[in-house]
């Protein structure tokens, strides 16, 4: 008995000085906490962010950090489940005492994980989480990335200027969201008076959509709004063009990613959607933002939430450079944001939302993306 | 009609992918009454070949159909002779959990190798929709519904027919009386796992033609459907894994296109439930009674 005492006192120290260690050796770096999804199929989403938010880290490390200190991300997989996401915030901000947090990326776990981010009232910063909800009476939680009901709007109003009469939707009801892209772009269709000739829907992780084509099909309309992620979207243009629907298809920002999914590019050449960012932009800061991009991956910048994770870290080291780093302070500063960043000009609304244009891109027979417009809130 | 015509052929091409992959887990539940959950995965490692092959090697597409279905047969075989056959004597939930292992080694094994984004199929048939009359149907719809037609006709009669096919049907009414008359159980039962993958290499080229995107959960949803198509159709029995892919095919199918998307696979487990409730050994099942 006496021994396992022992054994047990033992263990205890051990344990609280291996939790005390990391705390004193991190005096002169600041830590940031970085929460999205690395693997499974939406990892294509979480990568780009975190490569985004890594550029910029290491090019503001090599000006100086944030006033003189050197600032580390420390990154955790979400693996696009909402528990996996609360799971990885406690880590983060319990054993490595993280100071803010960037992402997470996909929305319901943004959602979940803002939750508890609001009751301590830490930074947050989602470079993509664009349902409506995610920062609604949460003062510390912000976004780089537009809205959902903004983009499906601008999306209908393009359809409407198109002279565009009949459209088709197909969702999925299983994705939080999908669903809110569907019942924005619905309303938007009542006001524009556009004829919503069919609404089908599928399930979460359905791969043959032919039955809701073959339906959508005989309701004959001009265009199908598919608020849906790359891949998925992929497979429904594929299967599409199998049973001879041959239509114009409309999408939103989960588009960005659909060209590595595609084995026949040309079917591309229907689509258009919304997006936060195009590489061919004028501005320097893209071009810079983009020749940087290329130098570190070897690769273009093709998922535009690479560029809403390199603004969001912006923000964020932008606030932290007013000198505390107390959360209150930091939240305050981010409020107060007023800067350039790759995606455009970033200042927050009262729902902490930054007001930002939606840029209209379409793809090239090769699969490559044409900028079309601008559409402007 | 034409819409319900439509429909029913949708039904019949994702029906004959399940009804394949349905034949690979019945025939090895047959002679060793084990469930071969790692079977879906086969057919994600068959979609992986297709991709190296024709991407990265850029081999002719009648070469690469036989290397898939070689890759494919290799992976059932080792695994069988590796995982399962230790465990043959042991009590049969140990082979279950093994197999569930299996299935989430080869998954994370993927993932590893070769990433989590999907890769877009390499093969497409290219080709514009058939018009049949008021009609049209995709090319690889009409190759998907006649090649697993064969493809069963075809193994039918091999089992019914051949030596090989006796001796598995031997093997699978009694294994130790099997023993007795000669015949190599340890053979035949790697052949039926050889016969088995094989068809889910030919299900796995047949399912990229359709969704044409390949990624290392591939497997898991298909092979889930196709199991439960078995147990509809009556496990161990191979016409009965026909019957109940294509069932499931055709009633997802309709329920999509007449009910809602979000039943339709409450509807194919709501029949599986129905129709275990009245033949618990499924539809094509002969009672079995306990010897006294």
């Amino acid at each position: 008995m006496k021994k396992r005492t022992w054994f047990s006192l033992l263990l205890v120290l051990l344990l609280g000085i291996s939790a005390i260690t990391p705390a004193v050796m991190a005096e002169d770096t600041i830590k940031i906490g970085g929460i999205g999804v690395l693997s499974g199929p939406y990892a294509v989403y979480g990568l780009a962010v975190q490569k985004g938010v890594n550029l910029y880290v290491k090019e503001l490390n090599a000006n100086g950090g944030i006033n003189g200190k050197k600032v580390e991300v420390l990154w955790e997989d979400s693996r696009a489940e909402a528990n996996d996401g609360v799971l990885a915030f406690n880590k983060l901000v319990d054993n490595d005492g993280v100071v803010a947090i960037l992402g997470p990326v996909l929305t319901g776990v943004t959602k979940a994980v803002a939750e508890y981010a609001a009751d301590i009232n830490i930074p947050l910063i989602t470079p993509s989480a664009t349902a409506y909800e995610v920062t609604t009476d949460r003062a510390n939680v912000f976004r780089t990335c537009f809205l959902d009901p903004f983009q499906a709007v601008q999306m209908a109003r393009y359809a409407k200027d198109e002279g565009l009469s009949k459209v088709a939707v197909l969702y999925d009801n299983g994705n939080e969201y999908s669903k809110g892209l569907y019942e924005a772009f619905l309303a938007e269709c009542d006001v524009l008076g556009l004829d919503v000739v069919a609404v089908e829907s599928a399930a979460y992780e359905d791969v043959d959509f032919k039955t809701q084509l073959t339906n959508v099909k005989n309701a004959n309309p001009e265009a199908i709004f598919l608020p849906y992620y790359g891949a998925p979207a992929a497979l429904i243009l594929t299967q599409a063009n199998d049973i001879g629907l041959d239509v114009r298809f409309l999408g939103a920002d989960g588009i960005s990613d659909i060209v590595d999914s595609i084995p026949n590019k040309a079917l591309l050449t229907n689509m258009t959607y919304s997006d936060h960012f195009s590489t061919q932009s004028d501005s320097p800061l893209v071009k810079g933002f983009v020749e940087a991009f290329k130098a570190e991956y070897n690769e273009e910048p093709s998922v535009s939430f690479s560029a809403t994770g390199y603004d969001a870290a912006l923000v964020l080291t932008n606030a932290m450079k007013q000198g505390s780093l107390q959360y209150d302070d930091v939240v305050a500063a981010i409020k107060a944001t007023d800067v350039e960043g790759v995606s455009g000009k970033i200042t927050f609304d009262d729902h902490n939302d930054p007001i930002k244009s939606a840029f209209i891109m379409s793809f090239d027979a090769e699969g490559n993306k044409i900028f079309v417009k601008l559409q402007n809130p | 009609m034409v819409l319900f015509l439509n429909q029913l052929i949708n039904g019949l091409h994702v029906g004959s992918i399940y009804a394949l992959i349905a034949l690979g887990y019945t025939m090895v539940y047959g002679i060793v009454r084990l469930i071969n959950f790692a079977h879906g995965d086969i057919l994600m490692i068959g979609a992986y070949t297709a991709v190296v092959l024709v991407t990265m090697l850029k081999l002719p597409i009648a070469l690469v159909v036989l290397l898939v279905i070689l890759v494919c047969v290799l992976f059932g075989v080792f695994i069988e002779r590796v995982a399962y056959k230790p465990l043959r004597s042991s009590p049969r939930i140990s082979s279950l959990i093994t197999a569930i292992g299996v299935s989430m080694l080869l998954q994370n094994l993927a993932l590893l190798v070769f990433s989590p984004t999907p890769k877009p199929f390499p093969i497409a048939l290219n080709m514009r929709p058939l018009s049949i009359g008021p009609l049209q149907v995709s090319a690889s719809t009409i190759l998907t519904i006649i090649v697993s037609a064969a493809l069963m006709v075809l193994l039918q009669t091999f089992i019914a027919k051949s030596r090989s096919g006796k001796a598995m049907r031997a093997v699978s009414e009694d294994y130790n009386a099997a023993q007795l008359m000669g015949i190599n159980v340890n053979n035949t039962i790697t052949f039926t796992f050889a016969i088995g993958c094989a068809l889910a290499g030919i299900g796995s080229l047949l399912y990229g033609l359709a969704y044409s995107s390949v990624s290392p959960t591939l497997g898991a949803l298909p092979g889930l459907k196709a199991f439960i198509a078995a147990v509809l159709g009556g496990i161990g029995i191979i016409p009965g894994a026909m019957l109940g892919g294509l069932i499931m095919g055709i009633a997802e199918s309709l329920t999509k296109a007449y009910i809602s998307s979000r039943l339709s696979d409450a509807v194919v487990y709501g029949i599986l439930i129905i129709v275990l409730l009245f033949k618990p050994s499924g539809l094509l099942g002969r009672g079995t009674r306990e010897k006294v």
